[in-house]
């Protein structure tokens, strides 16, 4: 072996298989590894490295550093332009503060980038939200779909959104995809992304059609993030699915055929329109959508979402669905002067037995009230043999005092026999009413006896542990 | 005498020593998992070339923190540049995915914005551009070249040499 030998396969995909075979060789024949022999390679021993250590490190530099590697020496000079990954970020460009000239910067970078570029281009990444919507982008989306694209973000400004051009579509090896602030609309033609795992859109102006239409030609897909895609009414299948987040106003949701779901989490806006017309329909949320989720781990209902699932729970008391592996639960707001509401929370938590941490927020905008009215729900509806035997930590917040709040602590300290930490922290100022509150809490009995519940009064949190109890 | 039954596996360095390890800290190694698995008898002794003891003592440590989930508390900070070069190759060698990552991450975030003189020491490549060549590649990709936060040329007025 000599060096001009090396120096001839090195540019050639040869070269990597070559290397494999003889690492493979010196494995098998316990050979002394070719690498470090001095005598066999030049002393600069990096520029001959598997093209793989190289790969490794270029990608993970700021793509400018890469780029300068091509002055290192002649064997350098390409070795930047076949890197898979392309990441373009707050890092790539010089900071220029006149948007028109930072505009003109980046996209002449990226172009001119791509432009030398050679081989696969597997990762491709632009997070830098300076950049808005040009022309030169649809040659960049066109120019990836003859590339092997597999892992693609494009996050944009909001100036104007992108029209993303329909050869997106042929990129068949899609394994994640991430777009910000773009318009899109799939073609008849489309069949699906066969490989496609994880899909996330914010601010995408697309037909829900589309969506539903995307999400099940997705057959891998097993995480989906859709992010103020507004007025969107939404059913989700995909079988695969483990991940979901949702974010914005939504008509409507329901989960159909998502029986792999872990983790999930909705922040829903409701208008004041849409909740009124909801209001009229007649099905059970809950079941419409936790009815079909048995492997649920983690769940999170935030903004209208609690309001949104306790429509049509006229009574669940007879519902046998149980959340066995449910072991975090966080809602915020929940309005416990809504008996549906109440219903809901009360029905979510009694049908996870292995909870472990749960976080509720009241809701802000109901004054403390002195209402005896409807407290027969606690007696009729709560059930009496609950046990909530994993659940360890339990942060209240924004406790306005109201009877029903005082009931719903109440019943999670007698059925939670290892409960280590409750946090409460009240939204009422007023220290007389702050100070009644905490008396009720006191003298409620607590099925563990290791129990401290942290009473947050702005900055004086008071914290009871048993042993302050008389 | 060590059978494959044993949770343990010798791994012998290039500089003679033994290591006894875990078989889940073997597995981790591919190349030597390979071998394991292509041995038909009971394999005793399995060498290593091109890792040293040190090499196999930052192993253990990064196996170490990575079972008790502190991954990220394992530093080479303390490894000057041709250390860091050595450790690369040995663990390249041994095909550890994990570990090979937080290495080149490493070998990256030394390389980041350094001057091109720098990197070139670093990795001790040869300049082998005429004067001429550099200058018209130098130009050609002024584009990269530019920015206050990366290095200055330093030893560009040593071209002519």
């Amino acid at each position: 072996m000599d060096k001009s030998w090396i120096s001839k396969l090195q540019n050639t995909n040869d070269f990597k298989i070559s290397l494999s075979r003889m690492l493979d060789f010196s494995v098998k024949n316990s050979v002394v590894g070719f690498i470090k022999t001095g005598d066999v390679l030049c002393p600069d021993l990096i520029s001959d490295l598997p093209e793989c250590i190289i790969e490794s490190i270029l990608i993970k530099l700021p793509i400018r550093d890469a780029l300068r590697t091509s002055i290192l020496s002649s064997k350098w000079k390409h070795k930047w332009s076949s890197i898979t990954h392309l990441v373009f970020d707050e890092k790539s460009v010089p900071i220029c503060y006149d948007q028109q000239a930072l505009q003109e910067s980046v996209v002449k970078f990226i172009s001119r980038v791509l432009f030398l570029h050679q081989g696969p281009v597997h990762k491709f990444e632009i997070t830098h939200f300076f950049l808005q919507s040009c022309p030169e982008i649809d040659q960049w989306i066109l120019f990836l779909s003859r590339k092997d694209i597999q892992d693609l973000t494009l996050e944009l400004g909001n100036d104007e959104y992108f029209r993303m051009p329909s050869c997106l579509f042929t990129c068949q090896k899609l394994t994640r995809l991430n777009l910000s602030c773009c318009e899109l609309d799939l073609p008849h033609s489309f069949k699906g992304f066969p490989c496609l795992n994880s899909l996330s859109f914010n601010r995408v102006f697309t037909p829900p059609e589309a969506i539903e239409r995307l999400i099940s030609s997705c057959p891998r897909l097993e995480k989906f993030s859709l992010i103020w895609c507004d007025s969107l009414a939404l059913t989700i299948r995909a079988p695969q699915l483990k991940y979901l987040f949702l974010k914005g106003e939504f008509k409507d949701l329901c989960l159909v055929d998502t029986p792999l779901l872990v983790e999930l989490s909705v922040s829903m806006y409701m208008t004041h329109d849409l909740a009124e017309h909801v209001k009229l329909s007649s099905n059970c949320n809950f079941v419409k959508f936790l009815g079909s989720v048995p492997n649920l781990e983690r769940f999170d209902s935030f903004m209208d979402f609690t309001k949104y699932l306790s429509i049509g729970n006229h009574d669940l008391r007879h519902l046998a669905i149980m959340f066995n592996n449910l072991e975090r639960i966080q809602m915020a707001p929940v309005n416990f002067l809504d008996m549906k509401e109440r219903r809901t929370v009360l029905r979510l938590i009694t049908s996870s037995p292995n909870l472990k941490k749960l976080g509720i927020s009241g809701s802000s905008d109901i004054a403390a009230s002195t209402s005896t009215e409807d407290l027969d729900f606690w007696k009729n509806e709560c059930p009496s043999d609950s046990v909530l035997s994993k659940l360890k930590f339990v942060d209240l917040e924004d406790m306005s005092g109201v009877l029903h709040e005082i009931e719903f602590i109440k019943f999670l300290l007698g059925c939670s026999p290892v409960l280590e930490t409750m946090i409460i922290i009240p939204s009422i100022l007023d220290k007389e009413c702050q100070l009644k509150m905490l008396i009720e809490l006191m003298k409620f009995p607590r099925a563990s006896s290791k129990a401290g519940i942290n009473f947050i009064r702005s900055n004086y949190p008071i914290i009871l542990s048993p042993s302050s109890i008389d | 005498m060590a059978s494959s039954s044993s949770n343990l596996i010798s791994l012998k360095t290039s500089d003679g020593t033994v290591f006894k390890v875990e078989r889940a800290l073997a597995k981790t190694m591919k190349t030597v998992q390979a071998i394991i698995e292509e041995a038909d008898a009971n394999i005793y002794m399995i060498p290593i070339h091109n890792v040293f003891s040190h090499h196999m003592d930052m192993i253990i440590d990064y196996y170490k923190l990575s079972v008790a989930g502190k991954s990220k508390e394992f530093s080479v900070e303390k490894l000057d540049n041709d250390e860091l070069k050595d450790f690369l190759l040995a663990v390249h060698y041994l095909n550890m995915e994990d570990l090979f990552e937080v290495l080149t991450q490493a070998v990256a975030d030394r390389l980041e914005k350094k001057s091109v003189g720098y990197v070139r020491k670093y990795f001790g490549i040869e300049n082998d551009f005429t004067p001429e060549e550099y200058a018209a590649i130098r130009k050609k990709n002024d584009w990269a070249f530019k920015g206050d936060d990366i290095e200055p040329e330093e030893d560009e007025e040593k071209q002519e040499e």
